[in-house]
C-alpha cells in the first residue's frame, strides 16, 4: 500500500499535533501522552483546504524538516565552513575579525601531507583503533556468549556491573584510571606488584607511551564492552534455538554452531556495533586528552587531539580544519562498507 | 499499555519480547558461572574502587598499602568536593542539557523515523544516506567551525546552542533506531484502528506508541548519556560560568592534581544519578537497541 | 512500577526544560542592555588568586563596588595552561572579558595584533616605578598596553628537621655545598624519597640551568631574526648538569610539571623544592600538608646556588592585566585593575611570597630575614626571548616534552635540545 493513499486523509492533524507542539513534549519519551490525543480533533477541524497541500511528497517532507533543519544548521554548515576553513589562511587575528581571512589553495594540506609528525600520527590512531575496536568486540562477544549459559543470579551480577561501567560518564571513568595506575598511590602497581617475581612500586605507566596507550585502550575498551556485550546479548536470544538444534544434529560442534548459525544471524549487529566502535575510537578524545593532563606529549597524539592540538594550542585554524577534513575522508573510506549495508536494510521495505 | 483492543491482540515486536528462556542445562554451568563473576568483577572494579576511595580518609586514599574497604568511612572528601568549586550549578546545567536534548530529539527524531518508514516519497533514499553519513563524521573534527557557527548565531555560551548541538549528535542514531521500530509494526494494524474509528493520529497514539516504547527508551537512554558526558564542546562552548558536570570535573583534574579522595568523591557523585538510572531500564534498552538493527 | 518512575523522569525533564528556556531569554536581554551601561565586568585570572589570595581581589571588587553601586564584578579562574586557549576562542565573540591576566611571557603577540586596549599608565600608582621586566612586557611600540601585577623569583625551600636528621644543620651556600647536603639526605631517606622534588616539565628550572651555564634558550641575528641555541655548547652543559641533579635526587614521577609541586611537596616525601616564594607557604597550608603540620615549623628558604658559583639565574616571571579591545566596559576594567595594582594590594601581595609590581615596594624587602631570599634572588634572573613567536613555543610545549624526554632517558640531552632548537624555529618568528 503506499502512502500517498492515506495522507490526504489525515495529513493535517498529524502534522499540527505533533509538529508544533514537539519541543514540550519531552514526557513522549516514556508514556503516549494524552495531550496528542486530544489535540487532534481541534487540529482537524480547519477542514480539506490545507489538508490538499500537504498531500502526496509535502507530510513526509514536513516530518523530517526539523530533523534536516537541526543536522543542516549545526552540520552542514560547519561541514562546508570546515573545507572553507582548510584553504584559507585562518589564525588569531582572522578569528577575532582584525583581518580577513586569506586563500592559500592547497597550501595546508600540502603541509599537512609533507609532514613526516602526521603521517606518524595517522599510525598510531589506526593502530590504536584497530586494537581497541578488536578487543571491543571479541570482548563483547565473549561475555555475550557467557551470559545466555551462565545462572539467572550471575547473569544479574554481571549486568549490573556492565551497566555501571557503561554508564560512567567518560571524564569520572578517565579519572578513576588516572588514579588506579597512578605511579604512587595506584592500586594497579600494587595488586600487580603482589604476583611474585613482579614488582612495579612507584611504576609510572606513561614514561613510555606504548605502555600508556595500554592504559588508554584498557580503558577504551573497559567503557565499549558493555553496550556491546547488552547489545549482541540481546541479539543471542532472538537467535531461534531450532536452527541451532538443527546444526547441532548435523553434528556441528559449538564452534561450528557459532560460525555457521549464530554469527551468520547477528551479522546486522555486529557489522553495526563494528562501524560505530570503529567512529567512536577513532574520534577518543578526552580519554587520551585528560589522562595526559590536557597538553598530550607528541608520542601520544591521536588524529583528533592533533587537530586540536594544531586549532586551538597553535592557533592554526585552518591547519587543524585540513587534519579534521583528512580524518573525515578516512573514517568515510573505513565505514564505506556500513553504509552499503544500512542501504540495503533501508530498501528492505 | 493503552487499553486499545487490537494492541493486545497484535504481536509486539519481536526484540521486545522477552527471550524464551533456556531450560536445558549446558554442562559445565559452574565454569561459566565462575567466569562470569570474574568479568563482573574487573568489569565492577574501576567502579568499586572510586566510592571505594571516596570514602575513605583522604590520608588512607595515599597510603602505599590501599585499603579495600572505606574504613573508618568519612564523609570529607565529600564536602572538600563541594568546597572546591560550585557542584549544583554545573549537575543542574548537565540535567538540563541531557534532559532538553533528549526530550527534543525523540520528538523530531521520531517524527523523522516516520517518514522515512512510513512514507514512500522521492528523495527518501537520499535522505537516508544522509543521515548515515551524517552518523560517520567525526563530531570532534567538527569543533572549530561548530564553534564559529554558534558565535554567528549569537549562541555562544548559550545552553540552548549546546542543546542544538548536542541533538545533532543523537539525532541520525534516534531516527536510524527508531525507524527500525516502525517498520516492524504492522501496517494493518493502523488500519483495523482507523476502521474502529480512530483518526490516523488516533491510530498512531493508541497503537503504535505504545509498541515503540522499548525503542523511545532505548534511543533516550543514549541521548542521555551522549548529552550528560559530553566532553570537548562544553568545554569549548560554554564559559566557567556555565560550565557542565563533566568540564566541572575536567578542571578539578588539571588544577588540584593530587587530591585523588575529594576528586573521586566527585566524580561518585556525578555518576550515580546515571548508574542508578541506567539500573532502571537496562531491559529495556537492550532490546530496544537490537530491535533498530536485527530486524530491519 | 517501572512505567511510571519513567514517566516522572520525562514529565521532570520537560519541566527542567522548559524552565531553561526561560531563564535563558532573561540571560540574553540583560546581554544587551550591558552595551549602554555595564552592569557587570567580567576578571578572568588564573587560579593563583583563587587559591591564595582571594581576598584581594574581593578587596578590589568592594572599593570598585563602592564608587559605582550595583555594579557586579564576576570571576573567572583558569589553569595557566588552559587560559590562552579558551581567551583565544572568546575574543572571536561578543563575550569577552573586560580584564584579563596575562603571564608577562603572553603579552607580545597579543600586543602585535592589536587584541588589547591601550591603557593610560598615569591611572595606575607607582606607575613611574614599575619593575623595568614587567613594564617591559606590558609596552608595544612605546604604548602601554598592560598594568604590572606582581612579579616572583625563585627560591629553594627545605625542611630543616629532614635536614637535620640526615646531620645537614645550616642551608647550602655553594652548589657543591648543596649536593653533598642533598646526597646525605638521599641516603638517609632511601630512594622512594625525593631529597629534591623537582618535575621534569618545570621547564623554568631547566633554563635556570642553562642561564647558569651562559645559555640561552634562542638568541636574536643581526637580521633580527631569532635563533634558537639550546644545542650550543653553554646550553647543553647547563642541561646536563640539571638533568644529574634530577637524576639523583628526583624520584618522583617524571611525566609532571609544577603545577601541583606544592600539593606533592605537602605529602611529605620529598626534602626540598625549588620554585615560586609562595610554594612552601601553601605547601605548609593544613589542607595540603600530609605530614601532620611538620611543614610549618620547619620550612626555611635560601637563595639556591648554581653550578658556576654564582647564585642560580631565576626566572623573573610575573603577571600583567590587560583589557581586551573587545570589552564593553574598558573604563571600568581599567578602574578594577587600579584598584587591585595600588600600593595596599600590592603590600598584600607581598605578604603572599610574591615580588610587588614596582621598584618602590621592593627596596626594603631586601633588608627583611623573610623575603630576603626571594628579594636577592632577583637580582640574578633571566628572561624568556621576547620574540614574536615565543607564545607558541610555551604553548606548543616544546621545552616540556624535550625535558620530560631528557628526564626519563628517552633522548640524550644532545638530542633533545637539537630537536627542540628545530621545533622552536619554526615557531618563533611568527606572531
Amino acid at each position: 500500500m503506499s502512502a500517498a493513499q492515506t495522507t490526504p486523509e489525515q495529513s493535517t492533524p498529524g502534522q499540527t499535533a505533533t509538529g508544533r507542539t514537539a519541543p514540550e513534549h519531552t514526557a513522549a519519551a516514556a508514556a503516549p501522552p494524552p495531550r496528542t490525543a486530544k489535540a487532534s480533533p481541534a487540529g482537524r477541524a480547519p477542514g480539506s483546504g490545507l489538508r490538499r497541500r500537504l498531500t502526496g511528497a509535502a507530510l513526509p517532507w514536513t516530518l523530517l524538516a526539523p530533523t534536516l533543519l537541526v543536522l543542516l544548521l549545526v552540520l552542514g554548515y560547519p561541514l562546508t565552513r570546515l573545507v572553507v576553513l582548510s584553504f584559507q589562511r585562518f589564525g588569531q587575528s582572522q578569528l577575532w575579525g582584525f583581518q580577513p581571512a586569506e586563500w592559500v589553495g592547497f597550501d595546508n594540506f600540502a603541509a599537512v601531507l609533507g609532514d613526516g609528525v602526521f603521517w606518524s600520527v595517522v599510525l598510531r590512531t589506526v593502530l590504536f583503533t584497530t586494537g581497541a575496536v578488536v578487543l571491543t568486540m571479541v570482548l563483547g562477544m565473549l561475555v555475550a556468549l557467557l551470559l545466555v549459559r551462565v545462572s539467572t543470579w550471575v547473569k544479574t551480577l554481571v549486568n549490573i556491573a556492565l551497566v555501571a561501567s557503561w554508564s560512567m560518564p567518560i571524564v569520572v571513568a578517565v579519572t578513576v584510571f588516572k588514579w588506579m595506575f597512578d605511579s604512587d598511590y595506584g592500586v594497579a602497581n600494587w595488586l600487580l606488584s603482589r604476583i611474585p617475581g613482579v614488582d612495579l612500586t612507584g611504576h609510572n605507566w606513561f614514561t613510555n607511551s606504548t605502555q600508556g596507550f595500554l592504559v588508554i585502550t584498557a580503558l577504551v575498551v573497559w567503557g565499549a564492552v558493555p553496550f556491546v556485550a547488552i547489545t549482541l546479548h540481546a541479539g543471542l536470544t532472538q537467535v531461534p534455538r531450532e536452527l541451532e538444534e538443527a546444526a547441532r544434529m548435523d553434528g556441528a560442534g559449538a564452534a561450528g554452531v557459532f560460525r555457521h548459525v549464530t554469527l551468520p544471524i547477528l551479522k546486522p549487529v555486529v557489522v553495526m556495533l563494528t562501524t560505530l566502535s570503529v567512529i567512536w575510537d577513532m574520534g577518543v578524545f578526552p580519554q587520551v586528552f585528560l589522562m595526559r593532563g590536557g597538553h598530550p606529549e607528541p608520542e601520544y597524539q591521536l588524529l583528533t587531539t592533533y587537530s586540536y592540538d594544531r586549532a586551538f594550542v597553535a592557533n592554526d585554524y585552518a591547519t587543524g580544519s585540513a587534519i579534521a577534513l583528512v580524518t573525515v575522508l578516512l573514517l568515510l573510506g573505513v565505514v564505506a562498507v556500513y553504509m552499503r549495508q544500512m542501504l540495503t536494510i533501508g530498501e528492505v521495505e | 499499555m493503552t487499553p486499545t483492543a487490537p494492541a493486545a491482540e497484535a504481536a509486539p515486536p519481536a526484540a521486545a519480547r522477552p527471550a524464551p528462556a533456556r531450560r536445558r542445562r549446558p554442562r559445565g554451568r559452574a565454569l561459566y558461572n565462575a567466569l562470569g563473576v570474574l568479568v563482573a568483577l574487573v568489569a565492577g572494579f574501576p567502579v568499586y574502587w572510586m566510592v571505594n576511595t571516596a570514602f575513605k580518609p583522604a590520608k588512607d586514599a595515599i597510603d602505599p598499602d590501599p585499603k579495600f574497604l572505606p574504613w573508618p568511612m568519612t564523609l570529607d572528601n565529600v564536602r572538600r568536593a563541594f568546597q572546591i568549586s560550585d557542584f549544583w550549578g554545573p549537575i543542574g546545567r548537565s540535567l538540563v542539557i541531557a534532559a532538553s536534548t533528549v526530550g527534543i530529539g525523540l520528538v523530531v527524531g521520531l517524527l523523522a523515523a516516520l517518514a522515512i518508514s512510513r512514507f514512500a516519497f522521492r528523495g527518501r533514499r537520499a535522505v537516508i544516506v544522509g543521515i548515515l553519513t551524517v552518523q560517520m563524521v567525526p563530531l570532534i573534527a567538527m569543533i572549530i567551525p561548530v564553534f564559529l557557527m554558534l558565535n554567528d548565531i549569537g549562541q555562544y555560551d548559550k545552553l540552548t546552542g549546546i542543546i542544538l548541538t548536542y541533538l545533532t549528535f543523537i539525532l541520525p542514531f534516534t531516527v536510524w533506531t527508531l525507524r527500525g521500530f516502525i517498520v516492524n509494526i504492522p501496517r494493518e494494524l493502523e488500519e483495523s484502528a482507523m476502521v474502529d474509528g480512530c483518526s490516523r493520529t488516533g491510530a498512531f497514539v493508541r497503537v503504535v506508541f505504545p509498541l515503540l516504547a522499548p525503542g523511545l527508551v532505548a534511543t533516550a537512554v543514549y541521548g542521555f548519556i551522549q548529552a550528560w558526558n559530553e566532553y570537548l564542546y562544553a568545554l569549548m562552548l560554554l564559559s566557567k560560568e556555565h560550565q557542565t558536570a563533566p568540564v566541572w570535573l575536567g578542571n578539578f583534574t588539571t588544577q588540584h592534581g593530587t587530591e585523588y579522595a575529594p576528586m573521586m568523591a566527585g566524580a561518585t557523585l556525578m555518576a550515580v544519578p546515571v548508574v542508578v538510572f541506567f539500573l532502571l531500564v537496562q531491559r529495556r534498552i537492550a532490546s530496544g537497541l537490537t530491535a533498530g538493527a536485527v530486524k530491519g | 512500577m517501572k512505567r511510571q518512575l519513567i514517566a516522572a523522569v520525562g514529565v521532570a525533564a520537560m519541566v527542567v526544560g522548559v524552565a531553561a528556556c526561560g531563564s535563558d531569554a532573561k540571560g540574553g536581554k540583560t546581554g544587551d542592555s550591558a552595551g549602554k551601561s555595564p552592569k557587570s565586568i567580567t576578571v578572568w585570572l588564573t587560579v593563583d588568586a583563587q587559591n591564595n589570595w582571594p581576598e584581594l581581589v574581593k578587596a578590589a571588587d568592594d572599593a570598585l563596588v563602592a564608587k559605582h553601586p550595583g555594579l557586579t564584578v564576576k570571576h573567572e579562574y583558569y589553569a595557566w595552561t588552559d587560559k590562552n586557549t579558551k581567551l583565544d576562542a572568546v575574543l572571536a565573540t561578543d563575550k569577552a572579558p573586560d580584564v584579563v591576566e596575562m603571564g608577562n611571557t603572553e603579552m607580545l603577540p597579543y600586543m602585535i595584533k592589536g587584541a588589547f586596549a591601550e591603557l593610560d599608565a598615569s591611572k595606575f600608582e607607582n606607575s613611574g616605578a614599575w619593575l623595568d621586566g614587567l613594564k617591559l612586557s606590558a609596552t608595544y611600540q612605546d604604548k602601554t598596553y598592560g598594568v604590572p601585577y606582581y612579579a616572583g623569583s625563585r627560591v629553594a625551600t627545605w625542611r630543616k628537621d629532614v635536614a637535620a636528621a640526615a646531620g645537614v644543620k645550616d642551608v647550602p651556600k655553594t652548589y657543591a655545598d648543596l649536593t653533598a647536603d642533598l646526597d646525605r639526605i638521599q641516603k638517609k631517606n632511601g630512594d622512594k624519597f625525593s631529597a629534591w622534588y623537582q618535575p621534569s616539565r618545570d621547564w623554568y628550572t631547566a633554563m635556570s640551568f642553562v642561564a647558569d651555564a651562559g645559555g640561552a634558550i634562542a638568541k636574536p641575528g643581526s637580521d633580527g631574526k631569532w635563533k634558537s641555541s639550546l644545542s650550543e655548547p653553554a646550553a647543553v652543559q647547563g642541561l646536563k648538569a640539571w638533568k644529574d641533579a634530577l637524576g639523583k635526587y628526583m624520584h618522583g614521577d617524571l611525566t609532571k610539571d609544577e603545577a601541583d609541586r606544592y600539593i606533592v611537596y605537602g605529602q611529605g616525601k620529598s626534602a626540598m623544592i625549588y620554585g615560586a616564594s609562595w610554594e612552601g607557604g601553601a605547601a605548609a597550608d593544613p589542607k595540603q600538608d600530609k605530614t601532620g603540620g611538620k611543614l610549618k615549623d620547619n620550612l626555611v628558604s635560601f637563595v639556591m646556588p648554581g653550578p658556576s658559583g654564582k647564585a642560580l639565574p631565576t626566572f623573573l616571571g610575573g603577571s600583567d592585566l590587560a583589557v581586551p579591545v573587545k570589552s564593553q566596559a574598558k573604563d571600568l576594567a581599567s578602574e578594577w585593575i587600579a584598584a587591585f595594582t595600588g600600593t595596599k594590594s600590592e603590600e598584600g601581595l607581598i605578604g603572599k611570597g610574591n615580588l610587588p609590581n614596582n621598584k618602590t615596594q621592593l627596596a626594603p624587602l631586601k633588608a627583611d630575614p623573610k623575603t630576603e631570599a626571594t628579594a636577592t634572588a632577583a637580582e640574578i634572573s633571566w628572561f624568556v626571548p621576547t620574540a614574536p613567536g615565543w607564545l607558541q613555543v610555551e604553548k606548543q610545549q616544546v621545552l616540556q616534552n624535550a625535558l620530560q624526554d631528557i628526564a626519563t632517558g628517552k633522548k640524550s640531552v644532545e638530542d633533545a635540545a637539537k630537536a627542540a632548537d628545530t621545533a622552536i624555529d619554526q615557531v618563533i618568528n611568527n606572531a
